[in-house]
């Protein structure tokens, strides 16, 4: 690909991320936002896979612009919320911490992208904006698959406790029940029982 | 042009077509299709059935347990598909990572089931 096109393509995709994002946080309508985001999701999705980095892009469109979405309009649809019945927006000082913790934020991470190896060697590659990752083949699922598991092992088993931590809180936090209820293998004696006793607790929260 | 950036070429080909196939055939039927609405066609289709009230109800969480469930899972089957290519590169070494990794979201699910979370009642 030239690198005129790809420069073009980058400033397509970056120009409708950030337009998406403002108008994630702009709509009134939460439905609106999120779908919004779904926009955002896709755009990261396709900078990905204009860096070469193929599995990463897949992975970026399946899970957040698929399965993460799922969560965010379930939990708009949980929660409800109607016209009107949002409270009202912060006032001058509440907008002046949040732009200045999102202005934090910013900074470290630009703080964090400057100082990297990766972009000091594509700057001294070609032109800045829009260069592929050294190989050619270094965003592929192979490459990917050999970094992950051999340089970044903790990473990557960390992970799993990540994913475990999240299932228990999950599970903690939509399922509770009385401190001693039983636990489903003594509720064979009792099936009906237990399940209607959880069924209700469920309809509560 | 390397292979990679070839086989996205072909990607975006479709890409393309998908956006231009449905946006025309939505602008065609825009343009050409006749326009006759009354109320009656306004309306929610619902399958014949009036509407009792709005969409926007609230429902049980027991929808997010699955949802959240599944995304866990999920990811778990992320970092499989990695594995599933360079596992013979890394040999014993790796299948011992992932048998820590699968042993500890194993417990999870272990968890999942004890706790009644994978039944629906």
């Amino acid at each position: 690909m030239s690198p005129w096109l790809q420069n073009t393509i980058f400033g397509v995709l970056a120009l409708l991320a950030v337009v998406s994002s403002l108008l994630v946080v702009t709509r009134k309508n939460p439905i609106y936002s999120a779908l919004f985001l779904i926009v955002m999701f896709s755009t990261i999705s396709g900078i990905f896979l204009l860096l070469d980095a193929s599995f990463l892009g897949f992975m970026q469109l399946l899970v957040y612009a698929g399965a993460i979405m799922v969560l965010y309009i379930f939990v708009i649809m949980l929660i409800n919320p109607r016209e009107g019945d949002l409270p009202p927006e912060g006032g001058f000082t509440d907008k002046g911490v949040a732009a200045g913790i999102a202005l934090i934020v910013f900074s470290l991470l630009a703080f964090a992208i400057g100082k990297s190896e990766v972009l000091a060697q594509l700057a001294s590659s070609g032109p800045f904006p829009a260069r592929p990752l050294p190989s050619p083949t270094h965003g592929e699922i192979a490459a990917f698959g050999l970094e992950l598991f051999q340089r970044h092992l903790l990473v990557f088993e960390l992970a799993s406790i990540l994913i475990l931590v999240g299932i228990v809180g999950a599970v903690h936090l939509t399922l509770r029940r009385k401190a001693g209820a039983a636990l489903p293998e003594s509720s064979e004696d009792a099936p009906d029982d237990a399940g209607e006793t959880r069924g209700r607790e469920l309809i509560d929260v | 042009m390397t292979s990679v950036s070839y086989d996205l070429f072909a990607l975006a080909i479709f890409a393309g077509l998908t956006v231009i196939v449905g946006a025309g055939l939505l602008a065609l039927s825009e343009l050409v299709g006749p326009r006759r609405r009354d109320p009656e066609k306004n309306t929610t289709y619902e399958c014949g059935v009036p509407l009792f009230d709005s969409a926007r109800e609230p429902f049980t969480v027991k929808f997010y347990l699955v949802a959240i469930l599944f995304i866990l899972f999920d990811i778990e089957t992320v970092f499989l598909l990695p594995y599933a290519v360079v596992y013979k590169q890394l040999g014993v070494i790796g299948l011992v990572e992932m048998g820590i990794f699968l042993l500890v979201l194993a417990a999870g699910l272990l968890y999942c089931w004890r706790r009644g979370a994978l039944e629906w009642d």
